[in-house]
């Protein structure tokens, strides 16, 4: 019975009223949202810093405690969900952009690590052309990534990716098409 | 839609399912391929990705809340950036540094403080914030004043302006009569012309009507005798009351007037306050005096040839020609037979040098040397017998002995009012010694310890006098300033019933053997020593002092030797 009515009670919660608790530092809230998005938002992380990122981790922890920690900046012009991923994007980027600086230093003392093969399971489920798509997308900018991610993946409208994002649409817009026609070349390699 | 849509048009409408776009599509062989391109990658795209674990989704959890539970958020609270505090740090700083000159501070105001029934108001112009400047308005009464540290002091009047660090001033019917300086310096304003300025220890004091050049004020060094003399002029009648006033001040200020012979004379003008101001004070049969010197002495002033000694010599005055010490003072005592217009010098012997010579200030032959007030040494015998001495008989020994004032013998006293005249002859008429206006040598350490030492004599910090005393010996051992500095050290200790002070008698005689006022302080140390009961030690004294000293010192010290021979 009691399990019955917190079910019912998880389920009338919205995001917005947990979103809220977080802001008086309701510890619970915060597991709520966590359960409830983190499937979603660790796809996001996947899917703009690769399904083989190290800072998956991490980044999905660091996703969260933003989240608490800004929960009062919560403007509710978009869906907390993906208020999360537009964290989620910036937060990725940012470890994109700490990777490309580290390989960068890499390079220049020629001591590039190799990098790991892929598991044997994915290359067996992807098939080649998602291996080719995804891989074009790893090549991808971060930010060309983010928008193609949280706009072709994720669903999200132009507008909605742009505000949680922090970008114009226009921009938002713009790193879409760049991405996609960049993605449309390795498809047209292939012919 | 004839045209074909750009490449952006297309992603665009496929995002947002543009219908028009969609229509063309369906039509258009070229655009449905990058159509359906579009919607291969975002296919392939669209795999999955590997699920987060369980295993990792409870490590991220477990993190998560570390880092959100309250206490962590105690124990995890990010040190402060160094960079941060110092930035801080410096913009405090820079604020405190553009906002301190605005700050509104305490009201600088001056100390006034009223000391005899005052009648004042005071005003400070204001600058902003800050105090510009304070105008004490006097109508009448006696009134201490001291300016707060840079914002200038300005006493007004009816006749006078003054502006100065502290003073005193004694006030009547709206018109300045006295002011003294105590500390840094003043400046008079009386109608047109430039300042009168007047530095620290001298003494203004409104003269009236009654001189002859038509000046209405006379400077005066307060270390002179601030009383008239005899002889007292028109104005002196008028005049009596404000002394008498200022006498009363409750303050324990008393006015060297008391002591004095002398009375503050425009030059050529009689003096103007008769004896009789004091109380009891027996008149001074005194000729008119005649001024002589318009401004206190300076360093280096000498005197004229009469030497009249007219207070404490200012330091670098030198004996005129008759030897009689230079005096700051403008008061000069008018007396028949030269006699000095200090205050009495211990012991009664007033009617001779009384003012102690400031620095430099040597006696000549006469020995006319300042001497302090009675009141510094005089009051009582060393071993506190009073007024036992042989009183001189003239005019001015009888005003230094007035009253029953106990007096051991005067160490500015060493002979009678007429074997202190200069040899040369004092004419009454004759001038007595000026010293320059101004002098603007500067003062030597010395010659600023000895001044320091007759401030405080002045103000009976004794202790302090004979310190700066011994300070002066100290810096100059074998200057001019050296003899009087031992001296008046001696003095003060005496006075301050110091054990020391029979040490310093001691010295004094034995390193200046030849000084005039030796035989003084062989009698002063033969009272000393009588009364430890050295009997040897003072016969001997008081046989030395007799030998050497004049009619007065050998008459007390004559009372020295019965007092031995009574037992």
């Amino acid at each position: 019975m009691s399990a019955k009515v917190i079910a019912l009670s998880e389920a009338t919660e919205s995001d917005e009223a947990l979103l809220a608790a977080c802001v008086r530092r309701e510890q619970a809230a915060l597991q709520k949202l966590f359960a409830r998005h983190r499937d979603a938002v660790h796809r996001v992380l996947a899917r703009v810093l690769g399904a083989a990122s190290p800072h998956l981790e991490d980044a999905l922890q660091l996703t969260f405690l933003t989240a608490w920690r800004r929960a009062d900046s919560y403007a509710g012009t978009a869906t907390v969900r993906s208020w999360l991923f537009g964290i989620a994007s910036n937060v990725a980027l940012n470890y994109a952009r700490s990777e490309q600086r580290r390989l960068r230093f890499l390079d220049r003392f020629a001591v590039r690590f190799r990098a790991e093969p892929p598991r044997i399971d994915d290359v067996v489920a992807e098939r080649e052309l998602v291996a080719r798509v995804l891989d074009r997308l790893a090549t991808l900018p971060a930010d060309l990534r983010v928008a193609f991610v949280l706009c072709d993946l994720e669903g999200l409208s132009g507008v909605e990716a742009a505000s949680v994002v922090g970008v114009r649409p226009g921009t938002m817009w713009s790193r879409l098409h760049h991405a996609r026609r960049r993605l449309r070349a390795a498809l047209e390699a292939e012919r | 839609m004839k045209r074909c849509p750009s490449f952006d048009d297309l992603s665009r409408a496929f995002s947002e399912g543009n219908a028009a776009t969609k229509r063309h599509v369906g039509g258009c062989p070229r655009c449905a391929a990058t159509w359906r391109d579009l919607g291969a990658v975002r296919d392939a795209a669209s795999a999955p990705v590997p699920p987060l674990s369980d295993a990792a989704a409870e490590r991220v959890a477990q993190a998560l809340w570390a880092r959100t539970s309250p206490s962590a958020a105690v124990r995890t609270a990010k040190p402060l950036d160094l960079r941060l505090v110092g930035a801080a740090v410096l913009t405090i700083v820079a604020l405190l540094l553009w906002w301190a000159p605005w700050y509104p501070r305490a009201p600088q105001a001056a100390r006034v403080t009223p000391i005899a029934d005052a009648d004042y108001e005071r005003s400070v112009r204001y600058d902003g914030e800050r105090a510009r400047q304070e105008i004490v308005r006097v109508r009448r009464g006696h009134l201490r004043l001291d300016a707060t540290e840079g914002v200038p002091l300005r006493l007004l009047t009816s006749d006078v302006r003054v502006e100065g660090t502290a003073f005193d001033v004694v006030v009547v019917d709206e018109r300045l009569v006295e002011l003294t300086v105590r500390a840094g310096s003043v400046a008079l304003w009386r109608g047109e012309g430039p300042p009168r300025l007047l530095q620290v220890g001298e003494r203004w004091t409104a003269g009236g009507a009654a001189n002859a050049d038509g000046r209405s004020a006379v400077t005066e060094g307060v270390p002179a005798t601030a009383e008239p003399t005899v002889g007292a002029g028109a104005a002196g009648a008028s005049a009596q009351p404000r002394m008498n006033e200022r006498d009363k001040t409750p303050d324990g200020f008393e006015p060297w007037s008391d002591r004095s012979s002398a009375a503050p004379v425009e030059p050529g003008a009689s003096a103007r306050w008769p004896r009789a101001a004091n109380p009891g004070e027996p008149p001074a049969p005194r000729a008119p005096a005649r001024w002589t010197g318009s401004e206190p002495s300076r360093p280096g002033a000498s005197a004229r040839r009469t030497g009249n000694t007219t207070g404490p010599a200012a330091p670098g005055a030198s004996a005129g020609r008759n030897g009689h010490a230079t005096a700051p003072a403008a008061r000069v005592s008018a007396g028949r037979n030269g006699n000095t217009t200090g205050p009495p010098a211990p012991g009664a012997f007033a009617g001779h040098a009384t003012e102690p010579s400031a620095p430099g200030a040597s006696a000549g032959r006469n020995g006319n040397t300042s001497a302090p007030s009675a009141r510094g040494v005089s009051d009582r015998t060393p071993d506190g017998r009073t007024g036992t001495h042989d009183a001189p008989t003239d005019a001015a020994t009888r005003r230094g002995a007035r009253g029953a004032e106990p007096a051991p013998p005067s160490p500015a006293a060493r002979d009678d009012a007429s074997a202190r005249a200069p040899k040369g002859g004092d004419d009454p008429s004759a001038e007595a010694p000026s010293a320059p206006a101004a002098d603007a040598r500067p003062r030597s350490d010395a010659e600023l310890a000895f001044e320091r030492g007759w401030s405080a004599f002045r103000a009976q910090d004794l202790d302090d006098a004979a310190r700066a005393f011994a300070k002066v010996e100290q810096i100059a051992p074998s200057s001019a300033l050296a003899e009087d500095a031992a001296y008046w050290r001696a003095i003060a200790l005496l006075r301050a019933k110091r054990e020391e002070a029979l040490q310093a008698l001691r010295a004094f005689v034995a390193r200046h053997p030849k000084a005039t006022r030796a035989p003084e302080v062989w009698v002063l140390l033969g009272w000393s020593e009588l009364a430890r009961s050295n009997v040897d030690a003072a016969r001997d004294a008081f046989v030395r002092g007799r030998a050497e000293g004049g009619p007065a010192v050998r008459a007390e010290a004559d009372r020295g030797l019965a007092a031995i021979d009574d037992g």
